[in-house]
């Protein structure tokens, strides 16, 4: 760096130095600034070395600030490749961003059930899927259904996505698992018939063994359920019904009943909502009956929420 | 009970989406406790990392939202968590509320009630002298809504008073700045920071240790009523450890206060334009009612950015708008103060929407912040805005900007360009970056326009959005030059509008 002496042209990089250091210690006279600023050493205190050195700095630095030059020889980016799958409606991808953070489960359902209907992402919202699909190993192949071209030319740009770029995603006809083939009608009756039989639910016997028939009855209750549950969605109408009938049963069986949790999850994900019936409607008014205790009727409206949702999104996606 | 809302109501009123995501992640029962509705009011405590729950309290009129934690965000995750909660039904409704809920409830209606209420002008509190790096990126002019002044000869003393309390305040600044030079900028930054270091044993070291170097002298410009300085002067105290440099980007900002300290002594024979500028750096304010006096710009203004400002002391929000007919750029801006909106109105509008409304410009050169008066109709969606020009005319804009207003640190950019990631450019950028010397190592992404010019942009998460939406090609982009740096706010996505 140059000295800056009495008679050369001063720069900000040479203000820079001196103010650094001190002008006490590093005397600094200006007696020709650097253009932009050229021109203006006459109005520099006279008096003051240190004012003057502000003055000169305050010049320049307007002069620096006001002459910017935009970058040049920066080269185009490779663009991504044209797609083939229709993009899902901002709407749809406002439900998908309020459930990467709430619902992983239903994230996934809804996933596959878009790519199946021959739809990708929203492009803003690829960004928070990719950092969905990084950390969660489960969801990664409901989010690679839904990526696009875009979204795989996305995920190539960046370390932490990388893997992506050429995962398989599940949402071809062939594995999707909504369509994997029903099983036969016969087992959806059975299910249906299992879990009318058990509710309402009855609260499990106390510590010291149930026997008789309170035991039986909570076993019974627990494979029905086991059985419902692990049938895939959409449910068929009967079981969906069976499924109704029984909540209702046990929320008016209350105080001397139990609600099952992951029943009530599963119809959340897994009752119909293709179909005219607002099941929705119906878990509200399960959850507004006078018997519902307070956390039963919050995790019922719950389930509704997510019934309404995924009616709205299939809506997008028909 | 106020009708219950649905998740997507309550998620509009999340500052950002990261924001609505953390508080959609905290909506559920699991750290909530004592949790409770009645009447307009929500409440709960939330464990939180800290030792002590935070107490979160919601008034539905408004709303209005109140929280212990000490996020910036407004409304935080942890009111919007709450109100997702009471969405979903599981707030239970109790008698009355909280002790804590209904003292702030009670604290809030006084206020309110020692505010007059007129025709046109919506309720505002005093906005906060006081909101350093918010304003002073910001330009001209804080509102103040000083209560009408009980007799002309008592405010024209007060006037008189202030003016030489400020006089006397920037000429002690005018000695400070230039003894930090006298003295040299590293050996006064390290005393500093001994003297903080040591305040353990030190009766003294304590004021200094709050505020870094700057702090004393930013305490006694708030004591001489020029709050514009000493917000500045505290947002200085970060800038020695800002990296590589920082004696240049000190300098810099010495040399603007310096400047504006000269340029006050002689304020009265100012060109008027220039003077409100230098006032309103000061931090003198302007009534609202002032402004409204000023003529009014009838236009279809779009919302073409949103941008939180959580820097300062008081949360604030800065909204740029463009006139679809007249081409014209103006910025609005609220403050959160007590925990509600000072003019929620204002603060709930989206990019992508837009106003037909009257606008009122500040005083100031180059005009950009502005009043909203008379509304004509309510906010509606807006299609994407044509950008008038590339990036050699922005910048000769911002030349324009800085030459009226040498302490001009934002300015709007509405560009038309594709963005550039790091390493993804074939040739990578040749030499003589816009940035000059002193930027942080490390390459930066770039908006690229058709004419081959580049900007570097502000380092952020959501460039990666803005990168999903191009796809390669080029976007339409709105956001802050900042001088070095551009601030992407918003990209549109077809016609949606989509916040950064």
């Amino acid at each position: 760096m140059s000295q800056a002496t009495a008679d050369s042209v001063v720069a900000f990089d040479d203000l820079v130095m001196a103010a650094t250091v001190g002008v006490a210690r590093r005397p600094l006279r200006i007696a020709a600034l650097d253009a932009p600023a050229a021109g203006y050493a006459g109005v520099l205190d006279p008096g003051d070395q240190a004012a003057a050195l502000l003055d000169a700095a305050a010049l320049l630095d307007a002069g620096r600030r006001a002459g910017v030059r935009p970058v040049r020889g920066v080269a185009f980016p490779a663009r991504a490749p044209d797609e083939e799958a229709r993009e899902l409606s901002a709407r749809a991808g406002r439900m998908l961003r309020q459930l990467a953070t709430s619902d992983t489960e239903t994230l996934a359902d809804l996933l596959i059930a878009a790519a199946a209907a021959g739809y990708r992402a929203p492009a803003p919202l690829l960004p928070a899927l990719l950092d969905t699909a990084a950390r969660s190993k489960a969801l990664r192949p409901a989010i690679a259904a839904v990526l696009g071209a875009r979204g795989r030319w996305l995920a190539a740009q960046r370390a932490e996505w990388r893997a992506l770029a050429n995962a398989d995603g599940v949402g071809s006809t062939e594995d999707s698992q909504l369509a994997a083939v029903l099983p036969p009608d016969v087992r959806a009756s059975r299910a249906a018939a299992l879990l009318t039989a058990a509710a309402p639910f009855a609260v499990a016997a106390g510590s010291a063994g149930g026997a008789g028939g309170a035991g039986g009855a909570v076993a019974a209750g627990a494979a029905a359920i086991d059985d419902v549950t692990s049938f895939p969605g959409p449910w068929p109408d009967d079981l969906a019904n069976a499924v109704l009938s029984a909540l209702f049963r046990t929320v008016s069986a209350a105080p001397r009943s139990r609600l099952p949790r992951e029943l009530v999850q599963s119809a959340a994900r897994k009752l119909p909502v293709t179909g005219p019936r607002d099941h929705a409607a119906e878990l509200e008014r399960c959850a507004d009956l006078g018997t519902c205790p307070a956390p039963w009727s919050a995790m019922l409206r719950r389930a509704a929420e997510t019934i309404t949702l995924r009616r709205a999104f299939y809506k997008e996606i028909r | 009970m106020a009708a219950r809302w649905t998740a997507e109501q309550v998620l509009a009123l999340a500052p950002d989406d990261a924001a609505g995501r953390a508080a959609a992640g905290l909506a559920r029962p699991g750290p909530w406790s004592g949790t409770g509705a009645a009447g307009d009011l929500v409440w709960a405590r939330f464990a939180g990392s800290g030792q002590d729950p935070y107490q979160a309290i919601v008034d539905l009129t408004g709303p209005a939202y109140r929280c212990s934690c000490p996020s910036r965000k407004f409304p935080c995750k942890h009111a919007l968590a709450l109100l997702l909660l009471w969405a979903a039904g599981v707030v239970p409704d109790e008698p009355a509320p909280a002790d804590y809920a209904l003292a702030w409830q009670d604290s809030r209606r006084g206020r309110s009630r020692s505010k007059p209420l007129s025709g046109t002008n919506r309720p505002s509190s005093a906005e906060p002298a006081d909101t350093g790096a918010a304003r002073n990126q910001a330009g001209a002019g804080v509102v103040s809504e000083a209560a009408a002044p009980k007799d002309a000869a008592g405010a024209a003393r007060r006037a008189e008073e202030r003016a030489l309390r400020v006089a006397g305040g920037l000429a002690e600044l005018r000695e400070w700045l230039a003894d930090q030079v006298r003295v040299g900028l590293a050996a006064s930054v390290s005393a500093a920071g001994a003297a903080g270091a040591g305040g353990a044993g030190g009766a003294g070291g304590a004021g200094i240790a709050e505020g870094g170097h700057t702090g004393t002298i930013a305490a006694r410009m708030v004591d001489a009523q020029a709050p514009g300085v000493a917000g500045v002067l505290r947002s200085l105290s970060a800038v020695p450890a800002s990296g590589e440099d920082w004696p240049g980007r000190l300098l810099a900002e010495y040399a603007r206060l310096h400047l504006l300290a000269r340029a006050y002594e002689r304020v009265d024979t100012l060109p008027a334009g220039l003077a409100a500028v230098v006032r309103s750096r000061v931090g003198y304010t302007t009534s609202r009612q002032e402004v409204l006096t000023l003529p009014a710009i009838t236009d279809h203004w779009v919302v073409i950015a949103v941008r939180d400002l959580v820097e300062g002391t008081v949360p604030g929000r800065r909204i740029w708008v463009r006139g679809r007919d007249s081409g014209r750029i103006a910025m609005l801006l609220t403050f959160a103060g007590n925990g509600y909106w000072q003019d929620p109105e204002t603060a709930r509008l989206r990019p992508g929407t837009e106003l037909h409304a009257d606008l009122h410009y500040y005083p100031g050169q180059p005009p950009l912040r502005a009043l909203i008066g008379e509304r004509h109709a309510t906010a509606a969606p807006a299609r994407c805005p044509e950008p008038a020009g590339d990036i050699d005319a922005l910048l000769a804009d911002w030349a324009a900007g800085v030459a009226a207003d040498p302490w001009l640190t934002a300015w709007p950019a509405l560009l038309t360009g594709t963005p550039v990631p790091p390493g993804a450019a074939a040739g990578g950028a040749a030499g003589a970056a816009a940035a000059g010397a002193g930027e942080p190592a490390g390459e930066p992404w770039y908006l690229l326009d058709e004419t081959g010019a580049a900007l570097p942009l502000a380092e952020q998460e959501s460039l990666w959005t803005l990168l999903a939406v191009s796809g390669g090609s080029p976007v339409t982009v709105a956001g802050e030059w900042h001088g070095r740096r551009l601030l992407p706010l918003t990209v549109w996505h077809q016609d949606q509008a989509v916040p950064l």
